[in-house]
């Protein structure tokens, strides 16, 4: 489920997108030095966006950059973030959720991605002790990952039923140690953005898992049959309108002024999700340069 | 003929007063006022005239013929006792009173076999209301394929349908974001051509 979430770069300003590279710089730093220096291997694109999201609740004067080296890009000198909450939360955050979604991948899964997986394990392990400070979440997302395996173990036909578990867990993350308006908004923010991931992750899947008769709620509620066009419009439909809850939730935000972003949430809700669920259109994919509607 | 949405240019799922509104801007414009009797236009403005006219009555017309297709319908559904289930209207009631809760738990007593067109419509009403996006959709699919004809489920999934396309369209105003493009996105599309052509060496407009 990781990798859904990333901005649609052709939509964006210049600017806007140096500061989305310079976050996602920003939280590599910050994982390397809470939660050990192998831990990067980790990072996603999802994490810049909780990262973006949070930062809307911080001082404006703690987001800064400045140009520096790393290992993985020894070349070249980028603009990173310099480290705030928002970032350190997200980095800590995210050596949490990647150490349980391993733990989870490895008591699914055969003996093949075992071997694959287990050396990174012990990594894992110590990046969670280091984030060890946010116990009441860690509870949380154990326990919202093992009601989506039990859902899985009863064959619920519901996408909205499957979907409800890690939308309440991205919901945790987004509103933890806010509180007030802003947790209510970050916490549905969170929930609606966590449901349409698990939703439109199980339609990606759709013919794979049909085929090796893995569980798909979209599968049982379609019998197994292969999709029509309509069929592919309906499932559009349902998560797109899911993307309008998460967008009413965006419009209650406070952006303080902060038009980066606020150009980068939006772009991530608007085009960068949309994009993810292209497969099930036939227009064509709107990050497409050679549109054939110039 | 032409397509009457597309001379007024508005979406098929436009509401009666988007259609108003565009209709009176084509009016204001074509205006006979707009052009003396000398005008050489005058013409071809009165043809365009008439054009709009035309259109904005077929919408009208074929508006209401829907409406009234729609009520007819219900009550010739309701009138053969034939798949008529008087529970839909009690139902039907508790959804006007916006009492959701209870209109589930009734739907819940339908056995397997009563279920359906009608309850599968309902039920995507009740999951739709408590946020239940996907399961909605679903059940409203279902209702569309058991009775192809309903025009109250094809105008509810034509609903959903376009606002999924209208998505995004608030924050990216009238460039509609994405699927359609107008001058400006060309204009912007072709300076990032150009831009990439550049880089490779070649130039596709010699002036940028």
């Amino acid at each position: 489920m990781f990798g859904f979430v990333k901005p649609d770069q052709g939509m964006l300003l210049g600017r806007d997108y140096a500061f989305y590279k310079a976050t996602y710089c920003g939280i590599c730093r910050q994982m390397k030095a809470h939660t050990g220096a192998l831990s990067p291997i980790f990072l996603t694109y999802d994490s810049v966006f909780l990262a973006l999201v949070r930062m809307v609740f911080e001082d404006k004067k703690n987001i800064g950059a400045r140009r520096g080296r790393c290992l993985a890009h020894p070349l070249k000198k980028r603009a990173m973030l310099l480290p705030n909450k928002a970032t350190e939360y997200t980095a800590k955050v995210f050596a949490l959720l990647s150490y349980y979604k391993m733990k989870d991948d490895l008591a699914d899964e055969g003996a093949l991605t075992r071997i694959g997986l287990a050396p990174a394990r012990p990594l894992l392990a110590h990046a969670r002790k280091k984030a060890a400070e946010y116990a009441e979440l860690e509870s949380v997302i154990a326990d919202r990952l093992e009601e989506i395996t039990r859902l899985e173990k009863e064959k619920c036909a519901s996408v909205d039923t499957c979907a409800h578990p890690f939308g309440e867990l991205l919901g945790a993350l987004f509103c933890h140690g806010l509180s007030g308006e802003d947790a209510i908004v970050t916490r549905e923010l969170g929930y609606r953005l966590g449901k349409f991931i698990y939703a439109a992750d199980a339609a990606k899947d759709y013919e794979e898992d049909r085929k090796k008769g893995r569980f798909n709620p979209y599968v049982l509620s379609y019998e197994g049959k292969e999709l029509t066009k309509e069929n592919k419009e309906t499932i559009r439909t349902a998560l797109i309108l899911e993307c309008t809850r998460m967008e009413a939730a965006v419009n209650l935000l406070d952006f303080r002024g902060s038009y980066t972003l606020e150009a980068l949430i939006r772009n991530i809700i608007y085009n960068g999700l949309l994009n993810q669920i292209d497969f099930l259109s036939d227009a064509p994919a709107a990050s497409d340069p050679f549109d054939a509607q110039i | 003929m032409k397509d009457p949405y597309s001379i007024l240019g508005v979406n098929h799922d436009a509401s009666d007063d988007e259609v108003k509104e565009a209709y009176r801007n084509l009016v204001r414009k074509y205006h006979p006022d707009n052009y003396a009797d000398d005008n050489p236009l005058k013409d071809l403005a009165n043809e365009k005239m008439q054009e709009v006219n035309e259109a904005y009555d077929a919408i009208v017309k074929m508006r209401e013929d829907e409406k009234n297709g729609a009520t007819n319908n219900g009550a010739g559904y309701q009138s053969s006792s034939y798949q008529s289930d008087p529970r839909y209207g009690e139902i039907r009631r508790l959804l006007n009173a916006r009492r959701f809760a209870e209109a589930e738990r009734k739907l819940s007593e339908f056995s397997e076999y009563d279920c359906g067109a009608e309850w599968h419509y309902l039920k995507s009403v009740v999951l739709m209301q408590r946020g239940l996006v996907n399961d909605a959709m679903r059940e409203l699919e279902t209702a569309c394929m058991m009775d192809p004809s309903n025009l109250e489920y094809q105008k509810a999934k034509q609903m959903f349908n376009g606002q999924a396309r209208g998505y995004g369209s608030t924050y990216y105003g009238n460039m509609n974001s994405r699927r359609s493009s107008d001058a400006c996105d060309c204009c912007a599309n072709l300076i990032c051509l150009d831009c990439c052509c550049e880089c490779m060496g070649g130039d596709l407009i010699p002036c940028l």
